[in-house]
């Protein structure tokens, strides 16, 4: 004999909410959010009415201190004057239902539950499911390729001589001149003349975008150039390239460790707020824009 | 060395074992020597120790190379940053500056930050120095299962609560300081909850003795090593240095004397030191003598002080009560301050601290570009008061006089004052830039992408064009900051700490130019055509931060300066801006007792390219490089003096100017048509200077 599945609960959403997510995107951005955004700030205050109702569900508003003394202080407030503990407070507030409607304790069991969620499943992690994430992931710790290279530079202030300079200057390399004293034929560059394993973005850095490509992909031990920069021309001659590579085990550990921890966090509330839809309905309610 | 080689010896057995493993198998793969990581080096290829267990990088120049980095940076652990909703952790500060993306606040409901920001380059080192005040207490208050986490008082300082006397957010720090009942004084004002401060810690909060927030203060600051720990490179990749770090936020009378204390190394004293506990700086640069430079475990420390602009003449003014010291003791405060700060932040998000016209006692012809985001006078729409030789009160309050002293340039001239005095130069510095953000995110400076310096509360343009609610400084009026240049042989903490103890480091206002600056008696007019001026800079004289030797018989007798500089590269979606002129700035005290100033334009000059305000196009003429050799036409050989070059590059949009624009125009703040936000600004390059003083001195 089958039986029919449990309807799912209802939890409500005030549209005035989303509403105020949509103000609060245009003064982020300066324009109104896109229909597919609105729809996402929709789900995402759905998201934040069921943390909430799962928090009240679980009970976290028992035990959360701030929630206590918040109401109690509220209580206080309301009816000054009386002698009542702040034990007797918080019931009362409870019995009012004060703790569904005040702004602070909802936002404060929202954020207790979203921890509560994220950090639900983290188990401590062992060596060896962090060796597998490691080898899950290799390029989240590539280290880059690293050139050693001899340059020579031709300063854009020869203003028009510039290209006929970088002709003769080419031509004189190309007929055996030592790469490591080549410089000497050129304009003073103040970031020096010989690089030792220097990383692609360094290169890029210091000598421009153009350098920084032929020497990731030229072969070594020919002159290269011109190459432009925002300085004028360089030419290259590339002594050894050390490949991309991934760092061992040892020396990425501590990288991948944070990589773990954070992905599992992300991906416990990923699936807690997959559960937590499913076991509810999102209904909007209040009058439609 | 054999103490250093002992050391990492001790330090290293696991790790040498993996590394010989690692070694053989990059042989088998043919990989070049000097590229397999997780080695152990003893020194690197200059033959320099390492202070700690490290292998040698492999990108080394011994000509040295030019790195960017930012030393100054707030995270979540800072007291206000945390007020402002910032979430961003050390690690994130950290993982910011290396290249990745960063979350911003405000954040929605799953944690989710609702503003994203990454560098388009990254940075080569990164320190962050969250406030060591409050640093305990902040973290108590933020702890959800401390023993005062439902206390009234972090209430009030999460806002849960309203902060007495219906102060601002900045009121919520009331929440943090020991009440009236504790302290016997009010707090109803603002000016009153930061003078609070230094009353000592509350007891409701902090317990007998302080006890409970000195142990989170301990705890909190082991977190930020090991986030610092964890992303130092020490292969041989050298691919970024961390520095440990933190603030000393000192603030007397709403006078900012802020410092950022910076390490060498993984040594580091056990606890940072507070404002709370220590209030004075002498007592600052005392601690970090006797618990660091005298604890003889490798600890090696310098503090920088920032924000001078805002410090009432407080910085480096020398006050009635310190001339008042036996000459002994004076002469020994300045020997203790001249080692333990060979740095001075010369810009930053709050403004830029070189020097303002029209101040008391400078002579010299005005200097046009030392008008350039001065806080103060944006602010406020007109100068701050003259402290003269005095001091004030009150600038974080928008408040008190101003000295010439809250400049650099004149603290430069103090200090050649102060030696002839009492024989030492206390001010003897060299600069770097920074940002000071509050949102994690080292390095964050391109005037283009600016998202604001403080969490929550200048997250949308309209709220970074606006006055926001600092009596200090308006919100339009803060700028991104700027960036730290390390002239280093290569990227390890070592190298740059060394840089930065010799003063070879420049300050930019946010891009990266790059500049060398040498100073000699025999450099000949040709150098800047020669190729190897750098070697023959290092070898023929002294680089930025350093002194001028004693003239050799026969040289010239006025020494010769040559700065050569570099625009910004920029990427490929953003090209750098071009440069305009390479100046050399002299100051001295004069016979009469003035300070003098001579600024003077050693290459490039006056030019005709300025800016489309429309779509912030650059227009017109500049320069890809400048390089000038100057020789100082009025050198005294009797008298001291002080040099920096100043690189300036064509005008470019100021942030503002891109928020404007974006905007529709209906929308945009009447701020934007105002006279008092400028629409461009000159993005420059500082420097550090090279001294001079008589042999007979």
């Amino acid at each position: 004999m089958a039986f029919a599945a449990p309807p799912r609960a209802i939890v409500w959403v005030n549209v005035a909410e989303v509403e105020a997510r949509a103000a609060a995107w245009q003064a982020q951005h300066g324009a109104p959010p896109s229909p597919a955004l609105h729809s996402a700030l929709t789900r995402a205050a759905g998201d934040e009415a069921l943390l909430f109702h799962e928090a009240l569900a679980r009970g976290l508003h028992e035990i959360d201190p701030v929630v206590r003394s918040g109401l109690a202080r509220n209580m206080r407030f309301l009816h000054p004057g009386g002698g009542a503990s702040d034990a007797a407070l918080y019931q009362r507030a409870l019995t009012l239902g004060l703790h569904k409607s005040d702004p602070l304790v909802r936002r404060r069991l929202i954020e207790r539950m979203r921890r509560r969620l994220s950090a639900a499943e983290l188990e401590p992690v062992s060596p060896a499911a962090l060796r597998a994430h490691y080898r899950a992931h290799p390029q989240r710790w590539r280290q880059p390729a690293r050139c050693d290279a001899s340059l020579v530079f031709l300063s854009a202030q020869r203003g028009a001589k510039l290209e006929a300079d970088g002709k003769r200057l080419l031509a004189k390399l190309r007929g055996g001149f030592p790469p490591e004293r080549a410089f000497t034929l050129g304009d003073p560059f103040l970031h020096g003349a010989q690089l030792r394993g220097a990383a692609q973005p360094r290169i890029a850095a210091r000598f421009g975008n153009q350098v920084a490509a032929a020497l990731a992909t030229a072969p070594p031990g020919r002159w290269l150039g011109p190459l432009p920069s925002p300085y004028g021309l360089h030419f290259a001659w590339l002594h050894r390239r050390a490949p991309a590579a991934i760092p061992p085990f040892e020396q990425a550990a501590p990288r991948v460790l944070a990589d773990w921890r954070g992905e599992r966090e992300r991906a416990a509330l990923h699936r807690a707020m997959q559960q937590l839809r499913a076991r509810y309905q999102i209904r909007l309610r209040g009058p439609q824009k | 060395m054999p103490h250093a080689t002992a050391r990492t010896t001790r330090n290293t057995g696991a790790a040498l074992a993996l590394a010989l493993l690692f070694a053989c198998s990059a042989e088998e793969r043919g990989a070049p020597q000097g590229f397999a990581p997780a080695r152990v080096d003893a020194q690197n290829a200059s033959g320099r120790p390492y202070s700690e267990p490290r292998a040698a990088c492999a990108d080394h120049d011994p000509l040295r190379q030019a790195l960017f980095g930012e030393l100054h940076l707030h995270t979540v652990h800072s007291m206000d940053a945390n007020m402002w909703d910032v979430r961003g952790t050390p690690d994130d500060a950290y993982r910011f500056a290396r290249g990745l993306r960063l979350g911003l606040a405000p954040y929605d409901a799953e944690g989710a930050p609702m503003r994203h920001a990454q560098l388009e380059r990254p940075l080569d080192f990164a320190a962050v120095t969250d406030h060591a005040l409050f640093l305990g207490a902040v973290s108590l208050c933020r702890t959800p299962n401390s023993p005062v986490y439902a206390s009234q008082r972090c209430q009030i300082y999460r806002g849960e609560l309203p902060p007495p006397g219906g102060l601002g957010i900045f009121g919520r720090l009331a929440g943090l300081v020991p009440s009236p009942e504790e302290s016997g004084l009010d707090s109803s004002d603002y000016a009153a909850v930061v003078s609070l401060i230094t009353t000592g810690r509350s007891k409701d909060l902090c317990g007998e003795g302080d006890a409970r927030c000195l142990a989170q203060m301990d705890t909190v600051w082991r977190e930020i090593q090991e986030a610092t720990e964890r992303h130092y490179d020490r292969s041989s990749a050298c691919s970024f240095s961390s520095f440990h770090g933190y603030e000393y936020t000192a603030t007397p009378g709403l006078a900012k004397v802020h410092r950022n204390v910076i390490f060498r190394n993984g040594k580091v004293p056990a606890r940072p030191v507070s404002f709370i506990d220590v209030p004075e700086a002498v007592e600052l640069w005392r601690r970090l003598q006797r618990e660091c430079l005298d604890a003889g475990n490798g600890c090696d420390v310098l503090a920088i002080p920032h924000n001078s602009n805002l410090s009432n003449g407080r910085m480096f003014g020398i006050s009635a009560d310190a001339r008042a010291l036996p000459r002994g003791e004076q002469a020994a405060r300045a020997r203790l301050r001249r080692n333990l700060e060979p740095l001075v932040e010369l810009t930053q998000i709050k403004g830029d601290s070189e020097c303002r016209n029209g101040m008391f006692g400078v002579s010299g012809a005005a200097d046009e570009f030392c008008a350039y985001e001065k806080i103060r006078v944006m602010t406020h729409g007109k100068p701050p008061e003259d402290c003269e030789e005095g001091m004030g009160f009150g600038a974080l309050g928008g408040q008190g006089c101003q000295a010439r002293s809250d400049f650099v340039r004149y603290a430069l001239i103090e200090g050649l004052r102060e030696a002839g005095r009492i024989g030492v130069n206390p001010y003897q510095m060299g600069f770097i830039g920074s940002s000071d953000a509050h949102n994690a995110n080292p390095g964050d400076t391109n005037e283009r992408s600016y998202e604001g310096w403080r969490g929550a509360l200048d997250a949308t343009p309209a709220k970074r064009l606006g006055d926001g609610d600092s009596a200090a400084i308006a919100n339009w009026a803060g700028n991104p900051g700027g960036l730290m240049g390390a002239w280093a042989e290569e990227n390890s903490r070592d190298s740059i700490f060394d840089a930065m103890k010799r003063r070879e480091t420049f300050a930019t206002s946010g891009t990266r130019l790059t500049a060398r600056f040498f100073g000699g008696w025999n450099y000949t007019e040709s150098l800047c055509e020669d190729a190897e001026l750098v070697k023959r800079g290092y070898a023929e004289g002294v680089p930025m931060g350093g002194e001028l030797p004693p003239p050799q018989s026969g040289a010239e007798v006025a020494p010769t300066f040559v700065v050569s500089a570099l625009r910004d590269p920029g990427t490929a979606a953003q090209p750098g801006g071009l440069l305009q002129r390479a100046q050399i700035v002299k100051g001295w005290v004069g016979a009469d007792g003035q300070f003098h100033q001579r600024v003077v334009d050693v290459a490039g000059g006056a030019n005709s390219a300025d800016v489309n305000l429309q779509s912030c196009a650059p227009r017109g003429p500049g320069h890809g490089a400048l390089c000038g050799v100057w020789r100082d036409p009025d050198f005294n050989p009797q008298q001291r003096a002080v040099y920096y070059a100043r690189v300036l590059e064509n005008p470019s949009c100021r942030w503002s100017t891109w928020h404007c624009n974006a905007l529709p125009e209906a929308e945009r703040p009447a701020i934007c048509g105002d006279a008092k936000l400028p629409k461009t600004i000159q993005e420059r390059l500082w420097t550090s200077p090279i001294w001079f003083n008589p042999p007979a001195s």
